[in-house]
């Protein structure tokens, strides 16, 4: 069996004073995972190889119908597909800051994150988009 | 407590306004500075879909997700006047998303510390979906053979076996009590301190720390009961668990002597919701006498799951440094620990894991480190450290339960087995659970070692290092794993400067180990067959001890496996280029590769790459760029043989 799971990440910043009282910073964030367990192979216990044979085959094959077939180590292949993990974060923001001279200041933040889950499993699809922006007043003194 | 977070921050804020309009009042002279910050916040959601409650993508630690229009508000006050001094630091962005630091310092004698976080951690909601492994669906299946034919004691749903509820024959299967609440906790951190600096004895530092975390939410508790099937039950727990940590540090500095002193007593205390649940009831399927072959089902009552066990921790930490001359310097040092399960204190049940006393594990460590500058570019460092573990050790009783009607009613299944002509003596061997349990943490383990870094040319400088490490287990041959571990730990590197501007270090690491970790006859065969594996004895004797899990399953396990590596080799490489005044990069490396080739079967392997290159560039002034990219690379290459035994 293997398990193999690897990352990118992509950073990007910039800042940049455009007047002495006023500033803009910009971040930027791409990340993208994938991770996978590869090379799972049992063979079926049973006769026919099938680990999905129906009951209608069994019995007339004369094998005992059920119980048996709920321990065939086969199943366990499927697992492999659990294991999937394909993922790609998008994360990027952007904010200014401006200082008036009497010590009163406005600032205002943007912030932008998307989740693009390609291969959900016991969470559900993660999928997701949100933004965020906030404004805000500040007294220096 | 939402509203009384809310009023307490926009009061501090209310007398933060009019402590510094008086003071600016009285005296124009800046002795304090401060800012503060009142805002809003909107927030927008899309692409979650109304069936994926536990959808949370990129927002696992997003305290606002859901929440339209929130209010921000923050400040800071630096204030300083004739020895005393004063700091804030703040930000309120949601109830659950807080951070606060402070200090107040009484003219540097006294001088207290605190800060206080408050984070919101969305945690999954397993839909169980893995969890579903039929054989046979829809009505119609063999009569007789649904473990879920009859009432479940779950969800009071009864199961027929070829009506619109027959589900068909299930291996594993599944209920969700709860299956939208979207879990999350809320983690408080308060810590303070108070340090005193005692004017006439400048050498001698006392201060008594506190830390106290909270988690507090609901999380997703599950459950597995069975037989014949496994029924995995999730269900919704509110917890609230508190950690709190306490103690002094004491240093002394005497001549070329210094002393240092720590203790921690640790309480974790657990107020959870007390889960329980009705287990299913032993199916009999083909075989009528079957209820002694669990340990506890319907029959039991309601049985508790999901407990966290509270606990209790002591910490001694001595520290000592002499500098016996201008050149060589030893340091030493003394770790005391004790960590108490303190939960097993109750009567005994063997379930909740009670049994008259306290589970204690006690650390003794001790070691010492001597460096010595023998040359101006050569240094040697001489170390060592012993570790002593000890662990309870555990009895484990078992109740039996017996067969309900049949022809062995009111027979343990030990006796049945009596009863159908087995042999007692294999009974004993094979079915007797109850004894005493040796704990394998039970260790002594001790490491020396030499380094050297030796400065060859001015702008080059190597260094070296040799470590040896040994483990001895007390009870190896209890848990089926080696004896003593030896590992030689190899370490070379190189700074290497070719200007002031190109800087390269180059650092590898060999390791050597013997007998590593390792779980002796665990699985299978040495050749990676079944063999002899899952044999069934007599199939139509029940009572064949052949057919047992120990003499079917655990005697036929041959082969020795582990996870762990008995070769290392990693390599790193870094490199740092400062272009021009406006543009420096720099570009790391790292390979490890590790691998098992000791144990039976398929070798044990792990791969794993790191690198990345970091750019950073003014290119004009009052403008900052930067940009980099992480690579990440892991594999490993294992084997698997699975257990194959029906009831």
């Amino acid at each position: 069996m293997d398990y193999y799971s690897e990352a990118h990440s992509i950073v990007a910043n910039i800042a940049y004073q455009i007047l002495p009282n006023w500033s803009i910073t910009t971040d930027f964030n791409w990340t993208i995972g994938r991770g996978d367990i590869d090379k799972l192979d049992f063979d079926s216990m049973y006769p026919t190889g099938d680990a999905k044979l129906d009951a209608y085959t069994m019995t007339s094959a004369g094998q005992n119908t059920l119980q048996p077939y709920l321990y065939d180590v086969a199943y366990i292949n499927g697992i492999d597909k659990y294991s999937n993990l394909d993922y790609q974060q998008i994360d990027f923001s952007i904010s200014t800051n401006y200082m008036f001279d009497n010590g009163i200041g406005l600032g205002l933040n943007y912030y932008f994150t998307h989740f693009d889950d390609d291969d959900p499993y016991v969470y559900g699809d993660e999928d997701n988009t949100a933004q965020f922006l906030m404004g805000f007043v500040t007294y220096s003194f | 407590m939402k509203r009384i977070t809310y009023t307490l921050v926009m009061a501090v804020f209310a007398l933060a306004i009019i402590g510094a309009s008086v003071a600016a009042a009285e005296d124009e002279s800046a002795w304090y500075e401060g800012s503060l910050k009142a805002g809003t916040t909107w927030t927008a959601q899309g692409r979650l879909h109304a069936d994926e409650s536990g959808s949370k993508g990129g927002l696992e630690y997003n305290a606002l997700v859901g929440k339209r229009w929130t209010g921000v508000f923050g400040g800071d006050i630096n204030a300083e006047k004739d020895g005393w001094a004063i700091n804030f630091d703040g930000l309120y962005r949601d109830v659950n998303d807080q951070d606060y630091e402070g200090m107040l310092s009484l003219k540097r004698v006294v001088v207290y510390k605190a800060d206080y976080s408050r984070l919101y951690h969305r945690l999954g909601h397993d839909s169980l979906s893995n969890l579903e492994a039929h054989v046979f669906s829809g009505s119609g299946s063999a009569a007789g053979q649904s473990p879920r034919s009859g009432t479940d004691p779950v969800t009071g749903i009864t199961y027929d076996t070829g009506g619109a509820n027959t589900i068909g024959t299930a291996s594993v299967y599944h209920t969700d009590l709860d299956p939208t609440n979207q879990y999350a906790i809320s983690r408080q951190l308060f810590n303070h301190s108070v340090d005193f600096h005692i004017p006439q004895i400048p050498e001698l530092g006392i201060s008594f720390h506190h830390r106290y975390e909270q988690r507090a939410g609901d999380k997703q508790a599950m459950t597995n009961s069975k037989c014949r099937a496994c029924h995995i039950v999730s269900d919704t727990q509110q917890i609230k668990e508190i950690n709190n940590d306490y103690g002094p540090d004491v240093n002394l500095r005497i001549g070329t002597m210094a002393f240092s002193y720590s203790y921690r007593h640790r309480e974790f205390n657990v107020d959870n919701e007390d889960m329980e649940m009705l287990y299913n009831r032993t199916r009999n399927g083909t075989v009528e006498d079957f209820q002694n072959r669990v340990q506890y089902n319907d029959r039991t009552g309601e049985l508790p799951y999901s407990r966290v066990p509270e606990n209790r921790r002591d910490k001694h930490n001595a520290k000592f440094r002499w500098d016996v001359s201008e050149h060589t310097t030893l340091n030493a040092y003394y770790l005391y620990s004790s960590n108490e399960n303190i939960s097993t204190r109750g009567a005994y049940d063997a379930l909740t894991g009670n049994y008259d006393d306290t589970l204690r594990l006690k650390d003794n460590t001790f070691g010492g480190k001597i460096t010595t500058h023998v040359t101006h570019g050569l240094t040697i460092n001489i170390f060592g450290k012993y570790q002593a573990l000890d662990n309870s050790d555990v009895f484990v009783e078992k109740e039996e339960l017996e067969n309900e009607g049949g022809a062995d009613d009111g027979l343990t299944l030990a006796e049945a087995y009596v009863a159908h002509g087995a042999d007692p003596a294999e009974v004993e061997e094979y079915l007797e659970l109850e004894s005493e349990r040796v704990s394998g943490y039970d260790s002594n383990n001790f490491k020396i070692g030499l380094s050297a870094a030796w400065r060859v040319l001015r702008n080059l400088k190597l260094n070296g290092e040799y470590e040896f490490t040994k483990e001895n287990r007390d009870h190896y041959a209890h848990h089926h794993v080696p004896e003593s571990t030896k590992e030689h730990l190899f370490k070379f590197g190189a700074d290497y400067h070719f200007s002031h501007s190109l800087k390269f270090a180059l650092d590898t690491k060999f390791a050597f180990i013997d007998d590593a970790y390792r779980l002796n006859d665990a699985t299978c065969t040495p050749d990676g067959s079944y063999g002899e594996y899952g044999s069934k004895g007599d199939l139509d004797d029940y009572y064949d001890i052949e057919r047992a899990y120990g003499p079917a399953i655990y005697d036929k396990r041959t082969a020795d496996r582990s996870n762990r590596p008995d070769q290392i080799y990693e390599v790193k490489f870094k490199t740092y280029w400062n272009a021009m005044s406006m543009l420096n990069a720099n570009f790391h490396v790292k390979y490890r590769y590790s691998k098992n080739g000791e144990i039976d079967g398929r070798d044990w392997n792990n791969n794993f790459l790191m690198t990345g290159l970091n750019i950073m560039a003014n290119p004009i002034r009052n403008l900052t760029i930067s940009g980099g990219y992480t690579y990440m690379y892991d594999s490993y290459d294992s084997q698997y043989c699975i257990a194959i035994y029906d009831g």
